[in-house]
């Protein structure tokens, strides 16, 4: 495995991007705008599942409203997300926020898939003026802050670690 | 389909579970966490230059007193930084021999930040990561 | 008497104790990061309802209202978090000139909110000056985000 990531981190794009002026840098930069676009999103989606706010909103709208952008959020991330490790991936390969980070991220995806593939089909139905979200639709959006949370901080920390 | 997703989600799990079984090490720190206490003056020649994001490293033969070899590693801003002040992956070449004024890094290796550079012919460059919160000029050069 | 604020803000204990732990100190940025998502959360929520491309149904004044407590939350956060940052290393954000263009670029569209509220309160809704106060928003609150990125790489 460590041969594979020694012959991707030698690749001709993941050195041009390792030692590019700025192209580095944007991407980064994309990687931040398409963190607050994804967590962000996210984050309202969530709240609004555990009927925290925007409780006089239907779910089901809240959420039509908001997953396109985490689409575009996710979008912005691999892409960035997956530039980025290409091109340090023989340096932090063995770092331990990675390995954490790359973790909760199946997580942080099973939990999606296994949400919309289950408790959402009911959404239609939830509140206001419908039944109470259930709780198993809140535990979901429990257990995504938390594991979208966790990815912030662990990615962070591959640059101090 | 659920139980495709899940399928799918279990031998994702265990790549990564693979991934995370594999022996870790705790990387040196790239953010500029170097104790300010500990000014370091390092005269050597150059056997390795990595002009690379998201840090530059400058790789030292140092001499000490009692003759001994040791090695030594300067980390650096990314190429961008560098280029916006005046200093390019061409002024400096393996064998130079350099001066590097930094700070000696907590984590307790060989390792200082770049923060002054002085080159063969004697131009003077801040080799530091920006706004990392250290000393503006660097340590004073010992007379 | 700017720069005293800086240093003396570094003075301070919690300054000191940042400064020399890497772990606390990437504990508060990575907070400052997730406060950050979460405003931007709402910043997009709020300013696409009075652009009128999300929540089409719902009066965005009221969509707005809705958002106030979270955004005032993750906000302070956002703020206490990033002087946190700047006491464990006041020099930097002192000398760097993207820091004041960061505020800067902070302070406007925290200025244009106020004045959209008022604007949605007083008309009947959404009107264009609302929607190009919103866009402009959206643009400005970018520029701080991108701004924040390259502070630490110019």
């Amino acid at each position: 495995m460590l041969q594979v990531i020694q012959r991707l981190y030698e690749s001709p794009i993941a050195t041009a991007i390792r030692e590019s002026e700025n192209l580095f840098p944007i991407l980064q930069t994309f990687h931040i705008v398409g963190t607050i676009a994804l967590a962000g999103a996210i984050a309202i989606v969530d709240l609004r599942l555990l009927n925290v706010l925007l409780r006089r909103e239907a779910t089901v709208r809240v959420a039509e409203s908001l997953l396109p952008i985490t689409w575009i959020g996710f979008a912005l991330m691999v892409v960035s997300g997956g530039l980025l490790f290409v091109a340090q991936s023989a340096r932090i390969y063995e770092n331990v926020f990675l390995r954490m980070k790359a973790l909760l991220l199946v997580l942080a995806l099973l939990n999606v898939a296994l949400f919309h593939a289950t408790t959402f089909r009911q959404i239609r139905s939830w509140g206001p003026d419908g039944v109470e979200t259930p709780v198993s639709a809140r535990v979901f959006a429990a257990l995504s802050l938390v594991l979208w949370a966790g990815i912030i901080v662990t990615g962070r920390f591959i640059a101090y670690f | 389909m659920s139980s495709s997703v899940v399928r799918a989600g279990l031998v994702a799990l265990l790549a990564v579970a693979a991934f995370g079984a594999a022996p870790t090490r705790a990387h040196h720190s790239f953010s500029a966490m170097y104790d300010a206490k500990k000014p370091v003056r390092l005269t050597g020649r150059l056997t390795k230059v990595e002009w690379t994001n998201p840090h530059s490293y400058f790789h030292l033969e140092v001499k000490g007193a009692d003759g001994k070899i040791t090695t030594w590693a300067c980390e650096g801003a990314g190429p961008g930084a560098l280029s916006r002040r005046g200093f390019n992956k061409g002024d400096i070449k393996v064998g130079d021999t350099i001066v590097v004024d930094g700070y000696l890094a907590r984590s307790g290796g060989k390792i200082i930040d770049a923060r002054r550079i002085t080159l063969p012919n004697g131009r003077v460059v801040s080799g530091g990561t920006p706004g990392d919160g250290g000393p503006q000029a660097g340590p004073a050069p010992a007379r | 008497m700017i720069e005293r604020i800086f240093v003396r803000l570094g003075d301070t204990a919690v300054g000191q104790y940042l400064a020399s732990s890497t772990a606390a100190f990437a504990t508060v940025e990575s907070l400052h990061i997730v406060a950050l998502a979460v405003i931007g959360g709402v910043i997009l929520a709020a300013n696409l309802t009075v652009v009128g491309w999300i929540l089409r149904g719902s009066k965005a004044s009221a969509v707005i209202d809705q958002l106030r407590g979270l955004f005032l939350g993750s906000l302070v956060v956002v703020a206490l978090s990033g002087v946190l940052l700047v006491a464990a290393g006041p020099y930097k954000y002192y000398t760097n000139p993207l820091f004041p263009l960061k505020l800067l670029l902070l302070a406007m569209p925290l200025g244009i909110h106020f004045v959209l509220q008022k604007r949605l309160r007083t008309r009947r809704d959404v009107d264009t000056g609302a929607r190009v106060l919103a866009f402009g928003s959206l643009f400005l609150w970018s520029g701080v985000v991108i701004a924040g990125r390259w502070l630490g790489l110019i």
